[in-house]
């Protein structure tokens, strides 16, 4: 009797599955996004931007499933999406290589792909949509040149050295600041994208010299870190911090511009809404650009209440 | 003579450490960089009390790793518990309201709490520490996330926000900051434990032999727990001052604390196999780590370096401590 309860009760929950996977009968689309990590803050954001895109259109149904940084993981819940048969596939994947395959599965089964902020190894895919970190290493190369007038001395925080955005963002703001022979680089240092990491370089470059003009960190999370570095020191009086990301949110680097702790930073979008303007655009059968870049703003203090 | 001097290296095996830490600080003096002034920047008083603030959070940890080290244990788990409790601390003072003594109780009673099911189920299920703390690891990392719903909370301060008395954190009293208190207090406490307590002989009683030590009346069961229960009470202590460094609580934090933890230990001078090693060792050892980040930090030297430098060191410094020193059987 038992069994038999229990046998009912998985073949209903399997029923209930099969239901809720098919595409709606009345017209809606289905468009899924496998995440690769929602734990990160600007992950969150981009399924934040994602869901309140989708919820203006009654005719879709956006899903969202997070491979919780697990390249296996990912390849089955793009599977499942392949199974499920939904009108548009969106992801960011976590690592190229590992993700590609299946990626190229759900394209040749005749599903629409929009690869979102990280690529993938493979053309086979219909849109791709990021940011170009070298730009936006560059308005903030740019900023750094003019709040300083041309000639300073500058403190560089890393991201993880190695990871492509991190190179990217340093590459960018030296071509800001290329035109500008007196603004001085005097010391950089890999903060690996964290606050702590942050603060003890910008500790240790306190100590080291004498006059620090301006600290250039690769996130916001850093570039906070080395403004409680240099206010704990008492020296964060004329020193400009500038940082990327301005996330939204009490958490994000554009609360931290409103509060006077950070001078700028320079967004680095989520692309959630775009990806929902562009799988529209395909379900409507319009054609739609092989790559779009998204373009970063400049946060400071007259604007910075439009991005928390 | 060098007998005796070899029974004397035997007998204080903190001695090593401690002179290697000496011998460090002096290579750091003359590498010093200097400055416009003619000053050396790595004795400058501002710089060595950031050392000791930057190896604060470790330095409390190891002092509760070199607790279950001795017992013949290992706690995986104290970077997990750090991140644990930085992240109780924030939501304690910021969302739950809890008020200074509140939100840091919590923070503590989880670290210890944490502990606690780490010594317990290790003596009462007799599984190896390594594998319920690696559990302990991966559990306490989720529940930090599922209290936090995965979210990092920044402390604020005013009305609505976290009292005034936790900024007691980032103050210094006689220039020196008071974390470094914290870690000196922990430090001396668990030394003095170490060596006049009865329950500091039981620690050093179970890891030499367990056997022996049951054997003679010693309670291995409640030992080890409470050497657990302290190294998790510890890492919430260390979670509430990366809190208060960092004005937040992430989740996330504390990752691979647990690896500097125990590097400090073993420089220190302890053995992974228990029984043998000192808390002034560890605090040697903590010291040694700390110091060759800042001079290498100062220089500018990049973090591939730096990481190559530090493994080499941890392997020198354990090379150090298991040779018998070579002059001593030419002599004789």
């Amino acid at each position: 009797m038992k069994r038999f309860i229990l046998g009912t009760l998985a073949l209903a929950g399997v029923a209930a599955l099969l239901v809720g996977c098919g595409n709606g009968g009345d017209g809606t689309r289905v468009i899924g996004f496998s995440q690769c990590n929602s734990a990160e803050p600007w992950r969150e954001a981009m399924n934040k931007e994602l869901e309140a895109a989708a919820k203006k259109y009654d005719d879709v149904d956006l899903r969202i499933v997070d491979a919780q940084q697990d390249n296996s993981k990912q390849v089955a819940d793009v599977e499942n999406f392949i199974t499920m048969e939904v009108d548009v596939l969106i992801i960011s994947p976590n690592e190229a290589k590992p993700l590609t395959a299946v990626v190229e599965r759900a394209y040749d089964a005749g599903i629409p792909v929009i690869v979102l902020d990280r690529k993938i190894a493979s053309d086979k895919f219909t849109t791709y949509i990021g940011a170009d970190n070298e730009l936006i290493g560059e308005a903030a190369g740019k900023y750094a040149a003019e709040a300083l007038g041309g000639k300073g001395k500058v403190v560089e925080i890393w991201g993880l050295k190695g990871s492509t955005p991190a190179q990217e963002r340093h590459d960018g703001f030296m071509r800001g600041i290329a035109e500008y022979p007196e603004i001085d680089i005097i010391y950089e240092q890999d903060g690996a994208w964290l606050r702590q990491r942050g603060k003890e370089i910008m500790e240790n470059a306190l100590q080291r010299f004498e006059e620090i003009d301006l600290a250039y960190g690769h996130n916001d999370p850093m570039a906070f870190g080395a403004r409680i570095a240099a206010e704990e020191a008492n020296r964060a009086g004329d020193m400009i911090f500038v940082g990327i990301d301005g996330l939204p949110g009490a958490e994000g680097g554009a609360q931290a511009v409103a509060d006077g702790m950070l001078d700028a930073t320079f967004v680095y979008p989520t692309g959630g809404e775009k990806a929902i303007e562009i799988a529209r655009d395909i379900l409507a059968g319009k054609d739609v650009p092989k790559s779009v870049t998204l373009e970063t703003a400049r946060v400071d203090s007259t604007n910075a209440d439009q991005y928390k | 003579m060098n007998k005796q001097l070899s029974v004397f290296f035997a007998e204080n095996e903190w001695v090593k450490p401690a002179l290697g830490f000496l011998g460090l600080f002096v290579l750091c003096i003359v590498f010093s960089p200097v400055s416009s002034k003619g000053t050396l920047i790595f004795l400058k008083f501002d710089n060595l009390s950031n050392v000791l603030r930057q190896v604060s959070e470790i330095g409390i940890i190891s002092v509760g790793m070199t607790l279950v080290i001795l017992t013949g244990g290992i706690d995986l788990s104290v970077g997990s518990v750090l991140g644990l409790s930085a992240t109780a601390t924030a939501f304690g003072l910021m969302d739950w309201r809890l008020g200074f003594f509140g939100a840091i109780g919590v923070a503590l009673a989880l670290g210890a709490g944490a502990g606690f099911v780490n010594g317990a189920i290790t003596s009462a299920g007799k599984i190896q520490s390594f594998i319920v703390t690696l559990a302990m690891m991966t559990g306490a990392r989720g529940f930090a996330l599922f209290l936090s719903d995965a979210n990092s909370r920044n402390i604020g301060f005013g009305e609505n926000a976290a009292p005034e008395s936790f900024k007691i954190f980032t103050e210094s009293f006689f220039g020196v900051p008071f974390p470094v208190y914290i870690f000196l207090a922990v430090a001396v406490v668990a030394a003095i434990v170490l060596r006049k307590t009865r329950f500091g002989r039981h620690i050093f009683a179970v890891g030499g032999n367990q056997t022996a030590a049951r054997l003679s009346g010693v309670n291995v069961a409640l030992t080890r727990t409470v050497a657990f229960t302290v190294a998790g009470f510890l890492s919430g202590l260390a979670g509430v001052v990366h809190a208060a460094q960092l004005y937040q609580g992430n989740p996330n934090d504390g990752v691979g604390f647990e690896l500097d933890a125990i590097a400090a230990v073993v420089v220190g001078g302890a053995s992974l196999m228990g029984g043998k090693g000192s808390m002034e060792g560890t605090i040697a050892g903590v010291l040694i780590i700390g110091v060759l980040s800042n001079i290498l930090g100062l220089h500018g030297v990049e973090k591939d370096f730096q990481l190559m430098l530090k493994g080499a060191i941890i392997v020198a410094a354990v090379l150090m401590q298991e040779r018998r020193w070579s002059f001593r059987n030419k002599g004789a």
